[in-house]
Order: C-alpha cells, then structure tokens, then sequence
C-alpha cells in the first residue's frame, strides 16, 4: 500500500521508521522497527493492550480497531502505513459515550465469556452500530463474521448488539423528542 | 425438583450478571500477554520438523552469535529432571536423544525481543537420522516398529459385564455392526498458549493462562530442582481453555521458568497460532468398532466394542482420557451384557490429551449412531427407543453402577422431544424431503448423553479442592479458590454462592486469581467440577465464618443464634424482619471484638469404588445427563449442511445461573457444529497441515444455530445447592446429534466425522467411496 507521510526506498529490515498518526483522538509521533504492525505498536510500544492478537494472521478479528472510519485487522496493517491515519482501539472507544449502549448490552446478556475476543467484538459492533441504525439479522451476522469467538456460540452476542441497537435508537428518538 | 416458587434462595438460581463481564470488555483484563516486566526476555522454542528420529548434532553456535540473544537451552541445561509427562512418566521436556513428533521441541531460546528470538531460533541446526514413523493406529497396534521401547500400547481399559457376550448376541433378536472414525479437534482457545516467569524470592513466579495452576507448580518444580513452597504460580485471565490448559502449559512453564531461573530475568514465552495448532495436545482421534444386539421388545441387551484411539507420541493425559471413554462408551443406558476395550496407542503423531468431554464425544457419537441405525432399521422411535433403554434410580449403568440419585435422564429425553416440537417438524421434514423439486433435505437428529462428575474412580486422588475467604471490616469480601475461571462464569456462580451462604450482598464480594501460595492444591480445573469442587470448599469456609456472624448478630439484636437469617447483606431476626444488623456493620463488629472473619475451605469429592480389571463399580459419584435434538437442512447440489436449530435438555442438578448454564449450552453447540461438520485437521506423513485459522476452520455468526435450552434440575445431594456439572455435557450430546440428523436428511449413517460437504455430495449422488473411510485420519 503506498503510504502517505514516508519513503521507503532504502528501507533494511532491522530499520526504525518514525510515524504519527492519531490514537483515540491523541496526537502520537513514535520510532517503531519497519517491521512492526499497528498491533505491535499498540500492544508493545502504547501499551494499549486491549487489542488482542489471535492469530497474527488476519483471520481471528481480536486485533480489529477502526481506522480512518473502516474497521481492520490491526495485525495486517504494516507500520508504514499507520503514518496519517486516525486509529481507534477499545481503549478510545470504550469511553465514548455512544458505545455505552453496546458495553451494557454485552454485560447484561453475558455476551462475553474467556473474553479474548470481546474487544474485537465491540469494535466490530461498534462500527457495525454506526453503519446500520437498525440492522438486520443478516447485516449483524455479516458485520461480525470476521470475529471469531470459540465459547459464546455468539447468540448472545447478536442478542446483545439487537439489545443495543433498540438502546441507541431510543436514546437519539428522545434526543430528537426534547 | 424446586419450582421457581420454591426456590427460597436470593441469589442461588438468579440470572446475576457475570462478575468479570466489563473489564473484559472494555478491554481492561489482564491477559498474560498483556504483562510486562523490566528486562524481560522473549522464548521461543525450536521443534523437530521430523516425525521421528535420532538426535545426531544440535548446534546453538550461530544462534549465539546473534546479537541480543540471551541464551540458547537444551537438555543438557535443565537445572533439574527433563521430564515433563503428568502422569507417565515417558516425556522430556526438551528432547534429547529422540525425537518422536513433527513438533517436539528439543530447544528454547530466549532474546531480547521476539523478532530476535524469532530469528535465533532459526538459526538453530539439527542433525536427525530419520526414522519409519508410525502414523496410524493399525500400524501401531500391529507393533512392528515401536515408538516407545516399552511397546505401542498407552492403556487398554476393559469392561465386561455378564456372563457370555457371544451367546448374548446369539440371543438378540437383531445384531448391528460398524466401525466409525473421527478425527482430531484443535480446541482454539483464542488466546493461544503462554507464560511468564520471574526470578523471586529464590525460587519463581510464573503467571500465565493456565486450566491447572497446580500442575504447572509441580511440572515447573522437578524441571528446576526446587520445592513447590519456591514455585509460586499466579493465574491470569484465560483466554479460552475448553481441556487445552489443563496440563500443556506445564510444558511452556517448565522451559520459561527454567531459562528464568538460570538467566536470572523475567522470560515471556507465548506460541504463535501456528506453532501452538502444531505442537499443543488435541482431542484423540478415533477408530470405534461397534457391535449391539437388540431384543424383539426394543430392548439392547448386548454391546460389543473395540475402540483404537491416537494417543500421539506421548502418554500426556491418554490413561485419563481414555479411562472416560471406558465408562462412557454404552451411552446412558442399561445393558445386560458388554464387553469393551478401549486402547490407547503411541503413534509419532501430536500427543492428544484433554478436550471438552474427555474422550466421550467420540464414543458418544458411535453409539448414537448405532442407536440411529437401529430405530431408523426397525421403525422405532428414537425417543421411545432411548427411555425404554434408559438409566434411572435403581437401574445399572454398563459398568454396574447402580444409580441411587440425582437421575434426570427420562425428563430430559421427554423435554427434548416437546421443546423441539419434535413430532410436528418431523412431518414438515417429511413432507419437504418427499418433494423433489425441493434443492435441500431435512433432517432431525436425537441424541442422548451421562457425564460422571469430577474425576472419578481413576482420579479421586486429585479430587480435593481448597478455599479461602476473607471479610474486611468494612464488610468487603476477597475469594480465593484453587480452580480458574477460564470463560465458563467460575467466578460468578462462585461468588453467588459464597454470597448466598455468607449473607452478603453479591457486589461486596471480590475474586483473587488463583495464587498457590493463598489456596491449598485444589487439583485441576476440568472435568465440569469447579461449581462442585470449589463451590463446596467455599461452603464448608463461608459456613464457619456465617457461623460468627450469626453469633455477632444475635449478640449484637439481643435474640438468640437461633433466630438470626441472613440475606443479601442483613442479617435479620426471624421473626422481625425490620430488627437488622447490616453485613458492613456486622463485619466492623467482628473486627473490634478481635473475632478474626478469615477462614479456609476444604472439600473432598465423594469416595468411589470401581475395579479396573472387570471395569466394574462406581467409576463416578453422580451423573449429568442430557438430550439434544438437532435440525439440519443438507443441499443436495453441493453437500454443505446448516444446522438450523437445536434443543439442548440438560440435567445438571440446581442451575446456579440459568443465564449463565445457557451461555454454557450455546458455546459447546457450537464447538460440537464446528466438530461434526467443519473442523478438519489435515495431518499428512506426521505434519499437521492446517496451521491457521483459515485451513482449520471453525464456525462464525454465520455457521450456528439457534439454540433452545431447557433444564431439569434433579439435585444431586453433595452439590453446592444440589449443583452437578455443565462445562463438559454442553458440548457431548452435539456431534452425534448433528450427525444423526445430517445422516437422517441424506438416507445414509455417516461413518467418518467430521462430516464434510464433498463425502456427503458423494453419498448423495450414490457414488461409492469407501477409500480412506477406515483409518483414523
């Protein structure tokens, strides 16, 4: 993927890159090894370690975060390619207040369980959430198929996003009615 | 059976939220890859890329040379034994002479950052002289080449009751026979496996994502040299278990510990996906030879099984495992006359070990099947077959225990068949499969399943459990137990029912991970027995500190002990609600009359007598039962199969948390989906080649069913509140259920699970395949 703020070139492998991006609304400007992904810069350097890393591979959806508003595998996205973006993790969407719906949701319908991949699953559900006011079943299915999880069966995971969905969309009806 | 109206507890039986739910979430839960401390080193270790063969060379120069590499171990630097088996002793933890899987790590090394780590462990060169591998069970039981000196055989668990078989099959009025096979199941935990340990105190400190901190203890003590009371293991929040952190970890703890211990730094070893599908333990694959008899009034009278399990290279947990499947192996009914053997084999394959069931799905999933044949062979119904066959108080399972409690099997078959509407789909399913022009089939699958609860017969010795429970003057409470939540609700089912016992309110109530040093040996986290286990622990500790409480009480409102009760934070006088004393104030009480409110649990699981010999006795105390009913739509143009819906009856005794139990039910559905119909571990010459997620596919959003659950609560009398296990049973009814409904949809009884889209295209369109059908894959 060309990047935007950096060259490459003469890039060696063990090589440090110097990038900035945005991190939950934060500037960050950091020296990271050319190899790293932006999981690694997150888990390792920010010590932002809610995002999860399964498989390493793409294919487990614990390391989704939202990037310049699409929702991505943070363990398949190349250091070099962070620089300019506007990256969101648990950690920033958590205390937004518009995911306290969902966060609630998931507490009251148990929609967790080793919890290894909930992160994951909020930031899907998150983005999810803010795509469709009203999704479909077909849509939720869809929008989390990328995340795996190996002990919810995820019923009460779709229960839990359904649940939220009905909260937000209520929230804003009496924003709009006052 | 209480009823909703009889249950006369305030938080035993409620749906409370999970205790742990939002720090999960929010993604504040400490994994142990989340840990980090000064100075820490990153493992890696190095495995044979051969099957099997003799160590010739290893040569760590060129790893050593690299800089920032820390240190480069193998056998010969093992401070203490090189033995690893938990329960055999016939592993090493780093392979020194012989290497006997595609695999086996001979070597770890330890850097300053993982790509270095990553990069020295490449840098590694070994010398084999390869050997003929021995890489099914036909070749390992004809023992012509062994892979242990000892011989091929694991175990061989025999059970035999009555007099004659063969005459006894003479005697039916019908005979079935077929073998099935099953493979592997990877059990995913989504946090792949890993450790931490540090250099204290003289000894060491491991953390990390453990299903048996105590195994772990010992394991990291004999490779080290040390006393356990110098190993101190503290558990993290695990990231998914399902038997696969039960006693692998002590692997990866061993070689972190020990270059810790000697490097003299913290040391970081967690196995990447792919390394951790390659070389942690799987659930044993299977060859099952069945042969039952039935009588003319629909009543099984003989039972003849053979069964060959992959026990990989290593014992591991086999002689466990396997013992479950000996007892298992008839199902939940009563026959008169059976003989089994269930043997475990080495083959130079991955060591298979614990999985959610404990080798019973396997053997679940053949009876089943036979049952299947049977009923669809006679026109019998499935449900009636079942209970007219079926174990209750006072009849005798096949290895002659008599059941005398707690035996819910006949509800569940009966709540199964109306939950479902089984009889109306049935007719619906009929009908559509009668229309041609139709492009999928329907079918419906049954099956029925007992789990002895805790270790049993072949494992009492372990079967013990510790607690330890603290109230703090401000009437907080700290719970430490011997057993982990890994995922399954431990924590809060625990802290409902030390709440309910003590008096307090549920949010006064705050877990402490397990810690070796606070808790005694509590044996392992598994066999669906923490609610039991440590429930009845922090019984017997939260009765001696109510006891206090109640004397405070009664001091403190001027009634006598007798006429305090205590709920949800007050504890009342009987007979005046309104005269109260407060848990907070009670606590405050106790603190300034110097009555120390600290206590320890302790808890034995009931004593069982069985005879290994004849396979004859009381191999578990009690029994969970269930039956599940599936739906399944097949396409006839592609073979892939939905399962649309499944209706779980489970008796677990006392549902602690409905909420929670079918939490439970949902997750083993859907690894007993990805079980039958998805998961496909490919293994060719001895190499595993479905190292990722995209090869070993699990099931998604996309791939569940909807999923009914239904409870019959007959209490068990030495359960907490009269609790019995789910863990394990969620999972157990699910493969064979599913592929008795895929087999009922397609007009043929599928012989090899996973049951895959391709085998059922070719049945389907009467193309006869019988290659590679007969060995275990």
């Amino acid at each position: 993927m060309p990047n935007r703020n950096f060259t490459a070139e003469n890039l060696q492998l063990k090589d440090n890159i110097d990038i900035c991006f945005k991190l939950n609304s934060r500037d960050v400007k950091i020296k990271v090894p050319c190899t790293y992904t932006l999981l690694d810069i997150l888990r390792y350097e920010l010590k932002h370690t809610g995002t999860k890393e399964g498989c390493g591979m793409g294919e487990c959806g614990a390391c989704t975060v939202i990037m310049d508003g699409g929702i991505v595998n943070a363990c398949l996205v190349l250091a070099t390619a962070v620089s300019g973006r506007d990256i969101w993790t648990i950690e920033g969407v958590s205390a937004k207040e518009d995911a306290k719906p969902i966060i609630d949701a998931f507490v009251a319908k148990t929609a967790t369980q080793c919890g290894f991949c909930t992160p994951g699953m909020i930031m899907a559900s998150y983005y999810l959430l803010s795509k469709y006011k009203d999704p479909t079943d077909e849509q939720i299915l869809e929008g989390l198929s990328g995340n795996l999880c190996r002990c919810t069966g995820y019923a009460k995971i779709v229960e839990a996003v359904k649940a939220a969905a009905r909260e937000l969309n209520g929230a804003k009806k009496e924003a709009r009615d006052a | 059976m209480l009823t909703k109206k009889q249950n006369l507890y305030s938080v035993v039986g409620k749906k409370v939220n999970r205790v742990d739910a939002y720090e999960k979430i929010v993604g504040g839960a400490r994994y142990v890859d989340d840990l980090a401390f000064e100075d820490m080193l990153f493992a890696k270790m190095v495995c044979s890329t051969i099957p099997s063969g003799r160590i010739k060379k290893i040569d760590k120069s060129r790893a050593l040379k690299l800089k920032g590499v820390a240190g480069v171990f193998t056998a010969e630097d093992i401070t203490g034994l090189n033995k690893i088996g938990c329960v055999v002793d016939d592993q090493p933890l780093l392979a020194k002479e012989t290497v006997r899987f595609a695999g086996e790590p001979f070597a770890v090394v330890a850097a300053e950052t993982r790509e270095i780590a990553e990069e020295a462990a490449g840098l590694i060169d070994i010398e084999y002289e390869p050997l003929e591998p021995v890489l099914t069970v036909d070749e390992s039981v004809s023992e012509k080449i062994k892979v242990h000196p000892k011989g091929n055989v694991v175990c061989h668990y025999k059970v035999r009751k009555g007099d004659n078989i063969d005459e006894a099959f003479n005697k039916s009025f019908k005979v079935y026979e077929k073998t099935f096979t099953i493979n592997y199941q990877e059990h995913l935990y989504l946090e792949t496996q890993g450790c931490v340990a540090l250099p204290e105190n003289e000894g060491i400190t491991v953390y990390g994502s453990f299903q048996c901190p105590f195994y772990v203890q010992g394991a990291v003590a004999t490779a080290l040299g040390l006393p356990l009371a110098k190993v101190r293991i503290l558990q993290c929040v695990v990231g998914g278990g399902f038997g696969g952190k039960e006693d692998v970890p002590s692997e990866y703890a061993a070689k972190a510990a020990l270059l810790a211990y000697v490097l003299k730094k913290p040391v970081k070893l967690i196995l990447d996906r792919a390394q951790d599908l390659m070389v942690s333990s799987k659930r044993h694959p299977m060859k099952m030879e069945y042969k039952v008899g039935v009588t003319k009034k629909g009543k099984m009278n003989a039972l003849k099984v053979r069964v060959l399990a992959d026990s990989g290279a290593y014992t591991t947990l086999s002689t466990v495992v396997l013992f479950r499947s000996s007892v298992h192996f008839g199902g939940p009914y009563v026959i008169p006359h059976v003989s089994g053997d269930i043997i475990g084999l080495y083959t130079n394959r991955v060591p298979c070990g614990a999985y959610r069931g404990f080798g019973t799905p396997q053997v679940i999933y053949a009876m089943e099947s036979m049952i299947n044949i049977i009923c669809n062979d006679m026109g019998w119904d499935p449900f009636e077959f079942r209970k007219n066959n079926a174990l209750k108080k006072g009849a005798s399972s096949i290895t002659s225990h008599k059941i005398k409690e707690s035996c819910g099997l006949i509800e569940t078959i009966d709540k199964a068949r109306k939950e479902s509407e089984y009889d109306k789909r049935k007719k619906e399913f009929d009908k559509w499969n009668a229309d041609k022009s139709k492009r999928t089939l329907k079918g419906l699958g049954v099956s029925s399943i007992f789990y002895g609860m805790n270790l049993g017969a072949k494992g009492w010795f372990y079967d013990k459990a510790g607690s330890h429970i603290q109230i703090c003057r401000d009437g907080s409470v700290t719970l430490c137990v011997g057993n982990v939540e890994m995922g399954q609700g431990a924590k809060t089912v625990l802290a409902q029912i030390a709440s309910e016992a003590l008096g307090c309110e549920i949010s006064a109530i705050n877990f402490t991970n397990v810690d070796t040093n606070i808790v005694p040996d509590s044996g392992p986290t598994v066999a669906s027995r923490t609610t039991v286990m440590s429930g009845n622990a922090l019984l017997d500790a939260a009765n001696k500190l109510r006891k206090k409480l109640v004397a405070a009480a009664a001091e403190s409102l001027k009634i006598k002990p007798g006429q305090v009760m205590a709920k949800l934070g007050k504890y009342y006088n009987i007979k005046d609600s309104h005269q109260f004393v407060s848990f907070k104030d009670l606590a405050g009480k106790c603190y300034l009359d110097n009555v120390g409110l600290s206590e320890m649990g302790y808890y034995v699981s009931p004593k069982v007598e069985y005879d290994l010999q004849s396979g004859q006795g009381e191999p578990y105390y009690v029994y969970s039962y269930a039956t599940a009913v599936t739906e399944v739509e097949v396409d006839k143009k592609t073979g892939e199969v939905r399962v649309n819906k499944m209706t779980c009856a489970h008796d677990i005794g006392r549902v602690i948390n409905p909420m929670l139990a079918s939490a439970q039910v949902e997750g083993g559905v859907a690894q007993g989906v990805g079980y039958a119909i998805m998961e496909n571990m490919v293994s060719e010459k001895g190499h595993i080649k479905t190292l990722g997620l995209s090869t070993y596919v699990i099931p998604t959003t996309k791939d569940c069913p909807e999923v009914k659950s239904v409870f019959v609560e007959d209490k068990s009398k030495d359960g907490p509140y009269g609790a019995k296990g789910l863990g394990e049973p969620s999972l157990m009814p699910v493969v064979a259920s599913v592929v008795n409904a895929v087999s009922n949809a397609a007009g043929h009884q599928f012989e090899h699970v996973p049951v895959l889209p391709e085998r059922i295209w070719e049945v389907l369109n009467e193309k006869n395949s019988s290659e590679d059908e007969s060995e275990v894959k």
